[in-house]
């Protein structure tokens, strides 16, 4: 069997791309909402939020277009609490987003047990992986990259555009320097809260992207806390790629190929415990951080509450 | 119309503005019980008989509590000292792990004795994980908040390997995630033969005098709220603020870890992933509604243990899930915080100049 022929591989590595997905669709997200001085927590409750709408929606609807349009809602709505919080209150950034965290965990495990429906899932509507024509027949990569889901297409494209946008953009440019030195752009007339609140709630939003896939590509259930740390590692990829696009996509590439491992791990025998295959995201993790240790990225206001007009 | 910030705020302020949240977090709750389709007024009555409606019902509440407010004394601890650990989940879980692994070296000794060797590898387990995430701060600047959620992922896998594997109970399959139970003369004692109020609500005792004094009194103390104020200043001062550092954190693992001791030789009497889950979390949220002080994440716990306790008998009424209780603890948390900052401005109506 030659190397390209081989299955195993070729199911790992579009695995990988799948469950990258949702990662990079927050990390994006998550990016321009640290990078605008905002130190947004509660990624992992609002990921999980999302995906509780996706679900209820998915359920009641049966269209996926629907609950990823309502997941993305919710994540607004949780982007807005966080940002009327964070930026308009000023209370501690990291109180409340581990506040935001336990407060989605329970009112989703709430309104899921609620609902009374969580055996009836045999129905649940998923997406389905659009094959491009012509690319997907390339042997190996074709299999790999061209046939997935849409929103792994859109998670990638993304990737350049939020680039584009950061680094060759005005608003993208007054994103940044929002995070290093909001002063300047007082003293340019421009209004610095409505920003805050823009960055916190667009992340958000992207948060709740992610949180659609999650629930209706990657399951095929809602489970309690499904995002399974999933907005954790979106956290520790941004530390460790030092707040650049590319270094946190880096980061969010290798979680996604051993946490696509792991959901292999029982087939490919491997001789280590299967937990132990779902903690090495978790555990690649700290030790990337131990490599990777520059700060010299972050936001210089980041955590830190706007205490202008 | 301004607002305007205050200086000092009225004490009858302060307790009219801490009434409202607690009016609006009943509101909540009874909202909550409507969307869930269930009766308000016989759900609230079920939480609140379930919680405290008879002597045995206060006793279960107490019991329900004695774990989470110990890890909110470990809360207290280390976010006092600004350190921002999560990982109090983790280290109740490495503590139950610890101890358990301790009963079965010590079989064979006397109960008294194994019981203390269990408490003892407990605090070690706890301690040894919160020390790893200080070690990892203090030797490559790690954040302690993404190093302890890391570690708690990955402490809740190794358990769980170790529940259905090699601690696994004979004759159960890997599904049950338990190990069998712990042999009688193991299990924590009644308090004057009370019915399931076991020794170790007295550890809560003891952790709340000793942090209390610790926190007013000691020298450690005044090192722990001097850092969390200005740990530059400290550190000019000569203290070495990475031995300040483990030590805090090995005092904030052990402490979290003897909730999982204790839940796991008082209550449950084996190993189970599922009951240890949740207790540190339970606890930063008590100790942070409790104002990160011994006595308020005391009050806190206690409130939130009954209402835990009145959940397990209101779901069994009339049908409203148990997740009601971690619904309000965050809405509860929110409100507090909001009501915090929002006696600190008032409102000033004053003509258009």
């Amino acid at each position: 069997m030659s190397f390209l022929d081989n299955t195993m591989l070729i199911s790992i590595f579009a695995m990988t791309l799948a469950t990258a997905t949702p990662l990079i669709l927050s990390a994006i997200g998550e990016l321009m909402t640290q990078r605008a001085g905002i130190w947004n927590l509660g990624v992992e409750g609002t990921m999980l939020t999302a995906a509780f709408t996706a679900y209820a929606v998915v359920l009641a609807t049966g269209s996926l277009g629907l609950a990823t349009l309502a997941a993305v809602a919710a994540g607004c709505l949780v982007g807005a609490l966080t940002a009327a919080l964070t930026a308009g209150l000023k209370l501690d950034q990291f109180v409340i987003g581990l506040t935001i965290n336990l407060l989605a965990s329970g009112l989703t495990l709430y309104l899921f047990r609620a609902s009374g429906t969580n055996l009836d899932t045999s129905g649940l509507n998923s997406f389905a992986p659009v094959a491009i024509p012509g690319l997907s027949k390339i042997p190996f990569i074709g299999a790999v990259l061209f046939d997935q889901p849409l929103l792994t297409y859109v998670a990638f494209a993304l990737i350049p555009a939020a680039w584009l946008f950061l680094y060759r953009t005005r608003v993208g440019l007054d994103l940044r320097v929002l995070g290093e030195n909001p002063r300047v752009l007082e003293t340019r007339g421009v209004a610095v809260m409505p920003r805050l609140w823009a960055a916190t709630i667009a992340g958000s939003a992207m948060t709740g992207l992610g949180g659609a896939f999650l629930m209706l590509d990657l399951s095929d259930r809602f489970t309690p806390d499904m995002s399974a740390g999933r907005g954790w590692l979106v956290v520790v990829a941004l530390v460790a790629g030092n707040w650049s696009l590319f270094g946190t996509l880096a980061a969010i590439l290798c979680f996604a190929l051993l946490d696509a491992i792991a959901s292999f791990g029982q087939v490919l025998s491997l001789p280590v415990p299967y937990e132990f295959l779902l903690a090495m995201p978790y555990l690649a993790s700290i030790v990337i951080l131990t490599v990777f240790r520059s700060r010299s990225g972050q936001p210089a206001q980041l955590g830190i509450p706007y205490t202008g007009k | 119309m301004r607002i305007v910030k205050r200086t000092k705020l009225a004490p009858v302020w302060s307790v009219a503005l801490y009434a409202a949240a607690a009016v609006a977090s009943l509101g909540a709750a009874a909202a909550l019980i409507a969307i869930a389709g269930a009766p308000v007024g016989d759900s609230l009555s079920a939480l609140a008989s379930g919680a405290v409606g008879s002597p045995a019902a206060a006793i279960d509440s107490l019991v329900k509590a004695a774990p989470f407010i110990l890890t909110g004394f470990a809360t207290c601890i280390a976010y006092r000292a600004g350190f921002w650990t999560v990982g109090q989940e983790g280290q109740v879980l490495a503590g139950g792990a610890a101890a358990w692994q301790a009963s079965l070296w010590t079989s064979g000794l006397p109960p008294a004795l194994s019981i203390a060797l269990c408490i003892l590898a407990g605090m070690i387990g706890g301690g040894a994980l919160a020390g790893l995430a200080a070690w990892l701060k203090i030797r490559f600047a790690m954040s302690e908040i993404v190093s302890t959620v890391m570690l708690n992922y990955v402490v809740f896998y190794a358990l769980s390997w170790l529940i259905s594997g090699p601690w696994m109970a004979s004759g159960d399959t890997a599904s049950y995630q338990q190990t069998s139970v712990l042999p009688q003369d193991l299990w924590l004692p009644d308090i004057f033969g009370i019915a399931d109020l076991h020794m170790g609500v007295i550890l809560v005792a003891v952790a709340l005098v000793w942090l209390y004094l610790v926190l007013s009194r000691a020298a450690l103390g005044y090192e722990i709220r001097a850092m969390g104020l200005n740990a530059t200043a400290l550190s000019q001062r000569g203290v070495s603020l990475s031995k300040l550092i483990f030590k805090i954190m090995l005092i904030s693992g052990a402490v979290s870890a003897v909730a999982g001791f204790i839940e796991t030789f008082g209550v449950n009497h084996r190993l189970t992933g599922d009951n240890l889950s949740g207790l540190g979390y339970e606890g930063i949220i008590v100790a942070l509604i409790g104002r990160l002080t011994p006595v308020g994440t005391l009050l806190a716990g206690l409130f939130f243990g009954a209402l835990h306790n009145g959940a397990l008998f209101m779901n069994v009424m009339t049908g409203v899930p148990t997740a009601l209780v971690e619904t309000l603890q965050g809405i509860v948390l929110i409100l507090f915080l909001v009501v915090g900052v929002a006696g600190h401005f008032r409102v000033e109506w004053s003509k258009q100049p």
